[in-house]
């Protein structure tokens, strides 16, 4: 509604404005009382075409007024009009609407405060995530048999999933990485080993594995803190 | 107040992770046959050694270093990883080492601080 005003507002001021060229044209407070102010011939001498638009744009005013249930402002606004014919000084509520304060062209890069935050607020919730692990081990691998073709598929999906799933947890400020092993169970011997160079504090990881009758699957999750 | 790294120096470069991967796995390892009581401390001989060299490097980084070793007897094995992290800074290396009698696979996942 404010929008619509607002457009007919301009409409009326383009008018009046290209009829009475040369006129200071300073505030919206309705072209009427501009006209009264300045200069009462003027106003004569352009009366004919004139008056049409200047209904105009009063009507738009006061439907914009309305519209910001500004009742006071309106009266007010009047009045000093009425006081003190010379100074027009009041800007009021719709040259506001007017006049489009900010182009968003320019905006520097946005600039974070400091939090001062020197720890986690949430910490990496290892039991959650190792059931999330058990969970999907679970549900991808229970029925399923070793198949190359398969499972080389399976170690692309189930780490996926498990990073969303942990993602979905949403701790904030810590970063994930997700490892996951399927191997065929084929009497060898296997060792998975690793090392972190972390702050034991924050950084953790958690672990599970998976063992049915043909293959077993050996998931970890490392969740790592970054300030 | 002007040294502060840039570019190269505080990147996660794959060339030299790896190149220090095989270095490990070469000393720990070396031609020795898959031998049951020995794998324990192999694993442990190559990301200690991963990760003393790449402290080394100096560069503010988290590390998590994963060594498999798995003997070799057909049976398949299937390795994937996804990370959750800030694409422009951490990275990851992967190496795949074999021998006549056992596979090594050894991971490197650098996160900048």
């Amino acid at each position: 509604m404010l929008f619509d005003a607002r457009r007919v507002n301009g409409t009326g001021e383009q008018r009046a404005g290209a009829r009475l060229s040369g006129k200071p044209f300073v505030t919206f407070g309705g072209p009427c009382h501009l006209l009264k102010r300045d200069d009462p011939k003027g106003y004569r001498v352009a009366s004919g075409g004139v008056k049409t638009s200047i209904q105009r744009s009063v009507v738009a005013n006061r439907t914009v007024d309305v519209g910001m249930d500004f009742a006071k402002l309106r009266t007010s606004s009047f009045g000093t009009d009425v006081d003190n014919q010379r100074k027009p000084r009041s800007i009021s509520t719709v040259s506001f609407m007017d006049e489009p304060s900010h182009t968003d062209e320019l905006h520097p890069p946005v600039k974070l405060e400091n939090t001062y935050q020197m720890s986690p607020l949430k910490r990496f919730p290892v039991s959650t995530v190792r059931h999330i692990l058990q969970d999907v081990l679970q549900n991808y691998l229970q029925e399923e048999k070793y198949e190359p073709e398969l499972c080389r598929q399976m170690t692309k999906t189930i780490s996926e999933v498990i990073k969303a799933r942990v993602k979905d947890l949403m701790v904030p400020r810590y970063k994930i990485i997700c490892l996951i092993h399927i191997g065929q169970l084929n009497n060898q011997g296997l060792r998975i080993g690793s090392r972190c160079l972390w702050d034991p504090n924050n950084d953790t990881f958690a672990t599970q594995d998976f063992q049915n009758g043909s293959l077993y699957a050996v998931a970890t999750v490392y969740g790592v803190y970054y300030e | 107040m002007d040294d502060f790294q840039t570019g190269e120096e505080t990147a996660f470069v794959v060339d030299e992770v790896s190149n220090i991967i095989k270095e490990s796995v070469e000393g720990a390892i070396g031609g020795n046959a898959y031998q049951h009581n020995k794998v324990n401390q192999w694993t442990s001989n190559v990301v200690e050694q991963c990760l003393n060299q790449l402290t080394k490097l100096n560069k503010p980084f988290k590390y998590i270093v994963t060594c498999v070793i798995m003997q070799k007897n057909g049976a398949g094995l299937h390795t994937a990883s996804s990370c959750f992290w800030d694409n422009t800074t951490d990275g990851s290396c992967t190496v795949r080492w074999e021998n006549k009698t056992m596979y090594c696979i050894v991971s490197v996942f650098g996160l900048a601080i």
